[in-house]
């Protein structure tokens, strides 16, 4: 019969009021914004001696249906942990949250965040907290997302909700089963310049760049699309040597693509071309004339002061 | 104006350039891109060392609650009193998780490169007192969507802080030329870099990494990496940029020729007071003349002071702010153009083959 190993049913974290527990769902997705992990990351770097991991609030919106939760920025909460007793100053979660949103009304409450993969019996209380009625996520679940910040290893990132799996009732705040669900990175068109920036410092030895100019970014995107079709018709000319076998799928996506380029009139396009260009270069002329005459007045005016 | 100081002013070292941590950036500019088009700002922390000033963390200012804000009224925010105790509430908590929270300067968001305005002389001459190494970081959402982002740093330059300070704020005429200050230098640039963490570094590499990309269409060869590069820069279209730009210009000039306007009303009004003025002392020359042979008490020559009243001189400041801005707007078309003409000219090139 089974044999696929053994399930265990596990409810939605339960809400008190039944009636309205089966309307509350499960979010099926999370979207992470960059911006967050990097917060994370900078605070794990600010930590305390001693402290293994750190953690903090996770703010962000839910989607109409609960389905989808975006968690748009972190903050840190400081935390004293030992192997009896855990502390969360919950008095600075409660005022910095206050003025996350007053900054920003549209991003509320989400979860948790903590830089350390295992998950044990802290865990599932400061869970508790931040499901809680009061000034938690309720009737949603928090959202928990662990990263892994170890710099042997590689950095992973986990998102959790937990539901309960309470056996004892007196032990029920310590015990909950996390639920893993998945997760995505996502961010804004206007955010992607951003991060493409930081990005290209990844290579470097001193891991810095500098914002380089318009005309400097055209030159290596530029660049960069040569090299791609360097790539690609060096791969076609193997091909058609005979020295690499051939894809099929590759070629036809190749063909499809490269009929995409437009069939105009070549007469027609160079009198667009035309026009455009002139149109630029009479408004650089008037810029130019402008800021000519800009500099003139304030010599005069100079002058005409001193005398 | 009450910043937390915990630096003196005699004591600083200039700055040359500023570094900018990498989630400053990312978060300078999600915060001004959602807020597009209202004036977006927001505090700057961080820490000026060896002329380098070190910018390690931000955070947004809460709009301003009153209705009909005007874009003038939030770039004034740093100074505005709800936010002055936001800002004291914020770098107390975020002391307590070890951020080093000095405030640096401000960043704002401009449209198009319009940002030359009183309120942001106002904030960086208050800003300064207390820290002379204080910038504005200015984020042009505009250009940013197009192509690279576009950030710079700016802070007020020295002679026109000499200037403000010898005239008072008002900015006479012969302050502006003893202190040698044009149009071209009410502020210096500083150049920027960005810098990442060995943890920040190592997080962009596992996003390019292909255990993370998540393929939906496992037939698909396009990446759909975080990172994979951006071909927007490459695009054509210029009309709206352009015609935006030059729209700006010449309301710009029109607002110049207004400030011209009132300033030779000023000079004219001045050669009036004056000629009446000479007028006046003729006629008491020769009434002194006159009661001297009566022996009666002569009047003072100097004494047109007490019928006479000079009109005071406008302030040279906003000339100064829009004939900036006008430059601005002209380099902004000429960076713009330098790069479209070039695509265009690219393409001729391959036509004619």
């Amino acid at each position: 019969m089974s044999n696929y190993g053994s399930f265990l049913h596990l409810s939605k974290p339960a809400s008190m009021m039944t009636a309205q527990a089966s309307s509350t769902p499960t979010p099926l997705n999370i979207i992470i914004h960059p911006q967050s992990l990097f917060s994370i990351l900078d605070h794990t770097l600010r930590r305390n001696e001693g402290q293994e991991r750190v953690i903090g609030t996770l703010l962000g919106q839910r989607s109409e249906d609960g389905t989808e939760i975006e968690i748009r920025s972190a903050f840190a909460v400081p935390h004293i942990e030992s192997a009896a007793q855990v502390e969360i100053d919950m008095e600075y979660h409660k005022t910095m949250y206050n003025l996350y949103h007053k900054a920003n009304p549209k991003e509320i409450l989400v979860g948790w965040y903590a830089t350390s993969l295992e998950l044990n019996a802290f865990s599932a209380l400061i869970q508790n907290f931040y499901s809680s009625v009061s000034d938690g996520t309720y009737p949603y679940p928090a959202v928990h997302l662990t990263m892994q910040v170890d710099p042997s290893s590689d950095i992973s990132i986990k998102t959790y909700i937990s539901t309960n799996v309470g056996v004892l009732p007196d032990k029920i705040s310590e015990s909950c089963l996390f639920v893993p669900v998945p997760n995505e990175l996502r961010y804004a068109e206007s955010e992607r310049s951003g991060l493409e920036l930081v990005a290209s410092a990844k290579n470097n030895e001193s891991r810095e760049t500098s914002i380089i100019s318009d005309i400097a970014n055209l030159e290596k995107s530029i660049e960069e699309v040569i090299s791609m079709l360097d790539r690609v018709s060096a791969y076609v000319a193997s091909v058609q040597d005979g020295t690499s076998p051939g894809n099929a799928a590759i070629g036809k996506f190749l063909l499809s693509n490269l009929s995409l380029a437009p069939k105009i009139d070549p007469d027609e396009l160079e009198k667009l071309f035309n026009s455009h260009l002139q149109d630029i270069l009479l408004v650089v002329y008037l810029s130019n004339t402008i800021k000519t005459q800009m500099q003139l007045f304030n010599s005069l005016k100079r002058t005409a002061v001193i005398s | 104006m009450a910043f937390p100081v915990t630096v003196l002013p005699e004591l600083t070292t200039p700055v040359y350039s500023v570094v900018i941590d990498s989630g400053v950036l990312l978060k300078l500019t999600r915060h001004t891109s959602e807020s597009f088009p209202a004036t977006a700002c927001g505090l700057i922390l961080g820490l000026d060392a060896n002329s380098v000033l070190q910018v390690a963390h931000a955070f947004p200012f809460p709009p301003s609650e009153s209705s009909g804000a005007s874009g003038s009224e939030d770039a004034s925010a740093p100074r505005s009193k709800a936010n002055v105790r936001y800002q004291a509430d914020m770098i107390r908590l975020l002391k307590e998780v070890n951020i080093e929270a000095n405030p640096v300067g401000y960043y704002i968001s401009s449209y198009l490169g319009g940002f030359f305005n009183q309120a942001l002389v106002d904030n960086l001459v208050s800003l300064q007192a207390t820290n002379p190494n204080s910038i504005v970081l200015v984020h042009d959402v505009t250009r940013s969507s197009q192509s690279s982002v576009s950030l710079k740093a700016y802070r007020l330059s020295v002679q026109f802080l000499a200037t403000n300070k010898a005239s008072g704020g008002k900015f006479s005429s012969e302050a502006v030329v003893k202190n040698n200050l044009t149009y071209l230098d009410i502020l210096e640039e500083l150049p920027i870099s960005i810098k990442n963490s060995h943890l920040g570094t190592a997080l962009l590499h596992h996003l390019d990494s292909p255990t993370f990309t998540r393929k939906d269409d496992p037939t698909s060869f396009v990446s759909t990496s975080a990172l994979a590069p951006n071909f927007d820069s490459l695009d054509l279209s210029i009309d709206p940029y352009l015609e935006k730009n030059v729209e700006f210009l010449l309301e710009s000039v029109d607002d110049y020729y207004a400030e011209q306007g009132t300033f030779n009303y000023f000079q004219r009004q001045l050669a009036r007071e004056q000629s009446k003025i000479q007028q006046w002392i003729q006629k008491t020359r020769s009434e002194n003349a006159l009661r001297e042979r009566a022996n009666l008490p002569t009047v003072s020559e100097e004494d047109w002071q007490k019928h006479f009243k000079l009109p005071t001189e406008p302030s040279r400041l906003d000339n100064l702010l829009i004939s900036a801005q006008i430059d601005q707007y002209c380099k902004q078309i000429e960076e713009y153009s330098s790069v479209v003409s070039s695509k265009m000219f690219a393409i001729q090139n391959s036509l004619d083959n």
